[in-house]
């Protein structure tokens, strides 16, 4: 029989619950016999300290070391990025009072979010003088100085929501469309920079697991 | 009529204008995103863009009709605090937006102590606000 070729593909980051992590939880594996695709996932690949967060680098060349070890004669073909990172997190202790915490943070960021968006908005508008600009428009318009807002304020105050909801792609949570909404997207920038991040500063310190 | 209906038309394409642009401006500088996932609760990014934009359509509003908002010396100091909250987050995150930390750390070879640059950063801008506000007596321009 001819050399079987196994392939593996790591996750950039999981997000594990236990302390034992086989390789079937960071990642897929794939092999034309279905008996050494079990055999890999199942082998153990690093063990968390219990009840402690924590977070570990690994690179790919310890999880070929690893296959190596049980099976010499596999060609392990990994695809993917060369390192990975695994986040542990303790079981979830009392549910209900984690809840309660993600309620309470939900509502300060969302009223962040809300008085920190209106206080910017009016910032701007002060800043870039949004009034003297619309009375000149009226006066260019209608010969007349303005006395009070005008149709123009009511057209920009329209108008704003309009943007708004086209730039972000939804109506309360009906989507407009199926591309993600653009703090979707951000989300994942963010997140690639973290991992990233943690990858190259565990590197540093030493700390990833290698085979060396 | 005729100058009426197209003030209207240009004053609602003005506004579109103004909303992306804001919007993308705030989205890029990533205070949101930041804090949603520091809070781990990046499952509700579609309720903050929600926020977003109720905010500063609200805030727009009550800016250009100058609505009175009867909200008491407690109401500010709370509604005060939110906005040093954003507006903090925003400055820093224009200050890292800029790479300003990752240059002035290689330029004067700073590699430890990192954090208490930050924290003299957020005093620094504290100490700023305190005497723009009360030690200033020329009201400016």
């Amino acid at each position: 029989m001819s050399e079987q070729i196994l392939y593996f593909k790591p996750e950039r980051s999981t997000v594990v619950y236990k302390e034992n992590i086989n390789i079937e939880d960071i990642g897929t594996v794939f092999c034309q016999d279905p008996a050494i695709t079990n055999a890999v996932e199942k082998i153990s690949l690093f063990t968390f300290h219990k009840n402690m967060d924590g977070r570990q680098v690994i690179t790919v060349l310890k999880v070929i070391s690893l296959i190596k070890q049980e099976f010499p004669d596999v060609t392990v073909l990994a695809l993917g990025d060369p390192e990975f990172i695994v986040f542990h997190k303790k079981p979830e202790p009392a549910p209900k009072k984690e809840r309660t915490i993600t309620i309470i943070k939900v509502i300060l960021v969302s009223l962040v979010s809300l008085f920190g968006a209106a206080f910017t908005i009016m910032t701007y508008n002060n800043d870039v003088g949004v009034n003297e600009v619309f009375n000149q428009i009226y006066t260019l318009f209608t010969g007349e100085v303005p006395k009070k807002t005008t149709i123009l304020h009511l057209g920009y105050a329209l108008g704003l929501p309009v943007g708004l909801i086209y730039f972000f792609n939804h109506v309360a949570y009906h989507r407009l469309s199926d591309d993600p909404t653009p703090l979707e997207t951000q989300m994942r920038i963010y997140e690639r920079d973290v991992n990233d991040g943690v990858a190259i500063s565990s590197g540093r310190n030493k700390k990833t697991l290698d085979v060396s | 009529m005729l100058a009426q209906i197209s003030m209207l038309l240009i004053a609602i394409f003005c506004g579109f204008g103004v909303a992306c642009g804001f919007v993308a401006f705030i989205i890029l500088i990533g205070v949101v995103p930041r804090l949603s996932t520091k809070t781990h609760t990046a499952n509700h990014v579609m309720l903050y863009e929600n926020m977003l934009i109720l905010g500063i359509t609200l805030g727009n509003i009550i800016f250009l009709y100058q609505i009175d908002m009867p909200f008491g010396k407690l109401g500010l100091i709370i509604l005060g605090l939110f906005f040093g909250f954003f507006v903090g987050c925003l400055s820093g995150a224009l200050a890292e937006l800029v790479k300003m930390f990752p240059i002035l750390t290689r330029r004067i070879r700073l590699r430890d102590g990192l954090p208490y640059v930050i924290v003299a950063l957020a005093l620094g801008k504290c100490l700023g606000v305190i005497v723009q506000w009360f030690l200033f007596t020329n009201p400016g321009p």
